[in-house]
């Protein structure tokens, strides 16, 4: 069978077990095996599934999954972050959308704790909307910046869609992870920047909440901080000077996060039971998936259907930019419906191969296609970070959400454009980084 | 038999997890200090994380929680959910089988072996090449026992049916 066809089939045989709720999972792998049984053989097929499961479950580098895992769950529970938001909430008590700046850093700070948008916005729902509106902030502006806020994990190490993105390609997770820091910190501040000069347009959002705190107040607020900065300074400088190695750098992290938990009596027995066992769980759905993802892959590459999709993208002639520009169009449809990390796992063994072939730099494809995701889960009607903190908030319409979370994408779409203009964004620190990692 | 079977694959995978946070930080820390690493880091961490995957799986597919998209299973209305669900758990059930079969031969080749690792420990793989086949055993049984009850709550009516898809949306 010409292998367009064949893996056109392949792809259309995967949706349809998609559409029928099959578990992403068993959907990639029941696909894979039939298409290499029926592409080479069922000898192929089994040592395949002997082989690949396997040698990704030894896998060292991807034990920074459950690492980072274990570390966010660490620190949600022990309420790690809270103490950042304080802090930002009395140095910026006296500016409009002080509580805005407070939650968009904080949530820069529980990014650099943990990896999931989705714990991150249901967080920060908790803690910051009540005070929003307590103040008579727009109830859509406020849920749109904890949203927004909230997609930073995506970004920020650690980050575990970076480290799927760097699995599936073959690229260095100690860089990927790095490439992620300077967008992620440009994206806050073009949140705060752009939030600033929205409110001087429409000030009704987010009136001053006429707080006042004496520079002791402020000062003593800055002890709060501690937790999240130690833990980002362990992560991110670690990773960065090529002290640690990407596994390294989460069981540092975990076990950083237990400490500091305990050390300031906020987790008990149960908490920690509790992380570990959405560690393992959560571990072991998100490692069938990649073995899935990559058993797909390479059903795609045996049956010639990378080979021949490159040839015919060569053939068509598309530039690296247009064919970045369809792929943006396409991230940002399906991410509406289909959560990030499936997303990444479905498309990238069939994307991948064709951005190569164009020559368009990995590391810097990679953070494209987190930010897209980013961009997705916030895009109504069904990003999946707007359902998290309409699920935490029951009494905020969808309506107010709907129109909160559009000054955001406006500026999504702002930092898009500039990660698009400038890659350096993206590509300067991996260059600077000690190798290594 | 559930009250036994949950919580002891849960130990095995949570104590699993401990091991491997408290050798990579000890690695960290002594590396760090006395520029003595831990020469067993890596097939150690390797195998533990194997161990995590694999025994969790029963775990995952008890609690329906392997991720799902739901654009179109989530719109169905009763009948075609309950074809939907029975489809998800042929498939699951079809895949756990064959990826069974294949640790068990995995685990053959090395039991006949006595493989062991090739670093410092020299730990024994097959005990682990075991567990992986049957933790994809048990998750294949955990999914029959779960199509064997979408049918017989189907019987009852179709709102059972409905409530065992709420279980399967987790979606990310």
């Amino acid at each position: 069978m010409d292998s367009i066809i064949s893996g056109v089939v392949a792809i259309v045989a995967l949706l349809a077990l998609l559409g029928f709720g099959v578990p992403i999972a068993w959907a990639m792998t029941a696909v894979a095996i039939i298409g290499m049984w029926l592409v080479i053989d069922g000898n192929f097929a089994m040592s395949m599934l002997e082989t690949l499961p396997y040698d990704t479950g030894v896998n060292f580098t991807l034990v920074v999954i459950p690492m980072f895992i274990l570390m966010g769950g660490f620190s949600s529970r022990a309420g790690i972050i809270e103490g950042l938001y304080e802090a930002v909430h009395r140095f910026t008590a006296r500016a409009k959308g002080n509580l805005i700046y407070a939650t968009i850093v904080a949530s820069a700070g529980f990014a650099a704790a943990s990896g999931s948008t989705l714990v991150s916005s249901s967080v920060f729902t908790r803690i910051a909307m009540p005070q929003m509106l307590k103040f008579g902030y727009s109830p859509g502006i406020s849920a749109g910046s904890i949203a927004a806020s909230g997609t930073l994990a995506a970004l920020i190490p650690p980050s575990v869609g970076i480290i799927l993105i760097a699995s599936l390609t073959n690229q260095s997770v100690g860089a990927l992870l790095i490439a992620g820091v300077l967008p992620g910190i440009l994206t806050a501040g073009a949140y705060i920047v752009g939030m600033r000069l929205f409110l001087i347009r429409y000030p009704q959002w987010a009136p001053s909440t006429n707080e006042s705190y004496s520079w002791r107040d402020k000062f003593a607020g800055l002890r709060m901080v501690w937790g999240v900065v130690l833990l980002a300074t362990l992560i991110i400088g670690g990773l960065y000077s090529g002290l640690f190695s990407p596994s390294a750098a989460g069981a540092v992290g975990a076990a950083g996060a237990l400490l500091i938990g305990l050390g300031m009596r906020r987790l008990s027995g149960n908490d920690i039971w509790e992380s570990f066992k959405e560690g393992t769980l959560v571990s072991g759905r998100l490692l069938m998936i990649l073995i899935g993802g990559l058993l797909m892959g390479r059903l795609l590459l045996v049956n010639g259907f990378t080979d021949e999709i490159n040839n015919f993208v060569a053939s068509m002639g598309v530039s690296p930019m247009e064919l970045m520009i369809y792929i943006a169009i396409m991230f940002i449809v399906l991410g509406m419906f289909v959560d990030s990390l499936s997303l990444i796992v479905i498309t990238l063994p069939f994307l991948f191969p064709i951005s190569q072939s164009l020559g368009i730099n990995e590391i810097w494809f990679g953070i494209i296609i987190l930010k897209l995701i980013e961009i997705a889960a916030i895009t109504p009607p069904v990003g999946l970070n707007l359902f998290a903190v309409m699920g935490a908030a029951p009494e905020l319409k969808a309506s107010e959400m709907y129109r909160g979370i559009v000054p955001f994408l406006i500026i999504e779409m702002v930092v898009l454009m500039l990660l698009f203009a400038f890659p350096e964004i993206a590509l300067w620190l991996p260059q600077t980084m000690a190798k290594g990692t | 038999m559930k009250s036994y079977f949950e919580p002891s694959l849960q130990v095995i995978c949570a104590l699993a997890l401990a091991v491997m946070m408290s050798v990579g930080a000890i690695d960290i820390i002594l590396g760090l200090a006395f520029d003595k690493y831990l020469p067993f880091k890596v097939e150690l961490s390797g195998l533990l994380f194997a161990i995590i995957i694999f025994v969790s799986q029963p775990l995952v597919t008890m609690r329906n929680e392997h991720v799902v998209v739901d654009i179109i299973s989530g719109k169905l209305t009763s009948g075609w959910k309950l074809l939907s669900l029975a489809i998800a758990k042929l498939t699951a059930i079809g895949v756990l089988t064959l990826l069974a079969i294949a640790a068990w031969s995995l685990f053959q080749s090395s039991w006949n072996i006595k493989e062991r690792s090739s670093d410092f420990l020299q730990i024994p793989i097959y005990p682990v090449k075991f567990m992986i086949f049957a933790g994809f055993t048990l998750a294949a049984l955990v999914s029959v026992i779960q199509l064997v009850r979408l049918f017989m709550k189907s019987e009852t009516g179709p709102s059972d049916a409905e409530e065992q898809a709420e279980g399967e949306r987790t979606n990310g």
